[in-house]
């Protein structure tokens, strides 16, 4: 066998390892099943991403919340361990929204007492 | 302690509204002074004393409610706990507070609840009332250094205030629009800087609460209380933003009427305060019962063995309190409750609200004061 034949693989296969990384980039996910956050997922959907190490992931989910919430009950009935996802903050891109304060008070007289 | 009729000054709403008080005449007059309060000194002494001992008093009881997690018991929602128990530790800025004392010149007054989170009547306390008393009584003298006070503690609170700044916020409403504009009028004699802005205009960018301009918002003076606001949609963000809210969230510890029976279980029989109790009246004879979380007088129920009365509102789905019937006393047919404010925990003036019926509701009227 030539030298110079070890020096560069002529194919790669990957199982394990690659499972592990499919794995380590779902526990990103705060609506992936064995990292399920629920009020991360809900804000994940609503604004299309969520936080990971302190950067911000753009994500699109096809599904409403309960999709998300249904796989991860049948993963955790199935005897799945589940890691929760850890919750972050970070400045989304173009995520600014206002008006989540003042809506009880709007139905009042007025707050102060 | 009397009640004294005397004779309104002649245009007295131009004098009123000068100084800020643009509901003075609803479907009833709120701002009333066809008749003043009289104390002797030796009574506003004893209504400055029971307040400073009240204000002790709150504080440790406050710790005792997080010592001994008491906040189901008060109705507080699990995502509020964080938000108390880290401002507790942190001890961020606190401003300012009143007490509702009833007192008819005999008894020592007593506790009937503190507005520790959102109280209001302080511009009338503070400015209205001081300039009727400059107008008609130039040589009595008032149990008023709220103004003083403010300006003192926001000079206090500097060097808490990322870059010497404090914005404000409330509701688009003129009562409570105006009580901030008044804060702000005394921040701003402090040296800081400030702005003020509808609290549906604050936006959330995924780290900072960020004001009407974008800017993050280092602190904020919020006239919108803790327990709608952790109930709201950004409630969610209050613990991942760096924001200094004022008044500081453990502030819910001591404006939930809850904190009448946590009270009165650390202070059994101490004279400023009422019999209270979480699960029904006991053995009490008369009582007034009210919505842990209730603002205004809304869905108070007061029952003695010759009468019962109650209010209608939107409250009380979260619990109520039982507290002992106060001694009331009728000045002219009317039933005064004493405001006395606090500013940094503090006794700091007083201010009168009364009305025709025992239970203080919006529909009360606010009276100037003196003491001779």
């Amino acid at each position: 066998m030539a030298h110079g034949a070890l020096r560069k693989s002529t194919r790669v296969v990957l199982t394990v390892a690659a499972a592990m990384g499919v794995s380590a980039r779902a526990q990103q996910d705060p609506c992936e099943a064995s990292t399920f956050n629920g009020q991360s997922c809900q804000l994940a959907i609503r604004h299309n991403g969520y936080c990971s190490g302190g950067a911000w992931t753009s994500m699109t989910y096809q599904w409403p919340y309960p999709f998300y919430y249904d796989a991860y009950s049948a993963f955790v009935s199935g005897g799945g361990l589940a890691a929760p996802f850890a919750i972050e903050n970070c400045r989304a891109p173009g995520m600014f929204s206002r008006g989540g304060f003042g809506a009880i008070g709007a139905g009042r007289h007025h707050a102060g007492g | 302690m009397r009640r004294i009729q005397s004779k309104a000054r002649p245009h007295w709403q131009d004098r009123v509204t000068e100084a800020g008080l643009l509901w003075h005449s609803g479907e009833q007059p709120y701002w009333n002074e066809s008749a003043f309060y009289e104390f002797s000194a030796r009574e506003v002494d004893a209504l400055e004393s029971a307040t400073n001992e009240l204000a002790e008093m709150a504080l440790t009881a406050a710790q005792h409610i997080i010592d001994a997690k008491l906040y189901a018991k008060m109705a507080i929602p699990e995502c509020a706990i964080p938000l108390i128990e880290k401002s507790w530790e942190a001890e961020p800025p606190s401003l300012y507070g009143r007490f509702d004392l009833a007192c008819d010149g005999v008894h020592s007054p007593k506790l009937l609840e503190y507005n520790a989170d959102t109280p209001t009547s302080l511009l009338e306390a503070a400015a209205v009332q001081w300039y009727w008393l400059e107008d008609v009584f130039p040589a009595a003298d008032q149990f008023n250094s709220i103004h003083d006070r403010l300006i003192a503690q926001w000079k206090a609170l500097c060097p808490y205030l990322p870059d010497y700044r404090i914005d404000f916020c409330s509701m688009d409403d003129v009562e409570d629009g105006m009580t901030v504009a008044y804060l702000l009028d005394t921040a701003q004699q402090a040296g800081l800087t400030t702005s003020m802005f509808p609290i549906d205009e604050i936006g959330w960018d995924g780290v900072d609460f960020r004001a009407p301009d974008n800017r993050p918002l280092g602190a904020i003076f919020k006239l919108y209380p803790w327990e709608w606001m952790v109930r709201e949609e950004f409630g969610r963000y209050l613990g991942l933003a760096k924001t200094i809210w004022i008044e500081p969230a453990w502030k819910m510890l001591l404006s939930n009427k809850g904190i009448l029976p946590v009270l009165w279980e650390l202070y059994p029989d101490h004279p400023n305060l009422l019999e209270a109790h979480f699960d029904g009246p006991g053995a009490m004879s008369a009582w007034v019962k009210k919505p842990l979380l209730g603002r205004e007088g809304a869905n108070v129920t007061l029952h003695s063995p010759v009468k019962d009365l109650a209010t209608q509102g939107d409250y009380g789905e979260d619990g109520f309190v039982y507290q002992q019937l106060a001694p009331l006393k009728q000045f002219d047919g009317m039933y005064p409750v004493i405001g006395s404010w606090v500013i940094a925990h503090r006794a700091a003036g007083i201010g009168i609200r009364e009305s025709d019926s025992p239970i203080i509701t919006n529909t009360s009227q606010f009276l100037p004061h003196l003491f001779t």
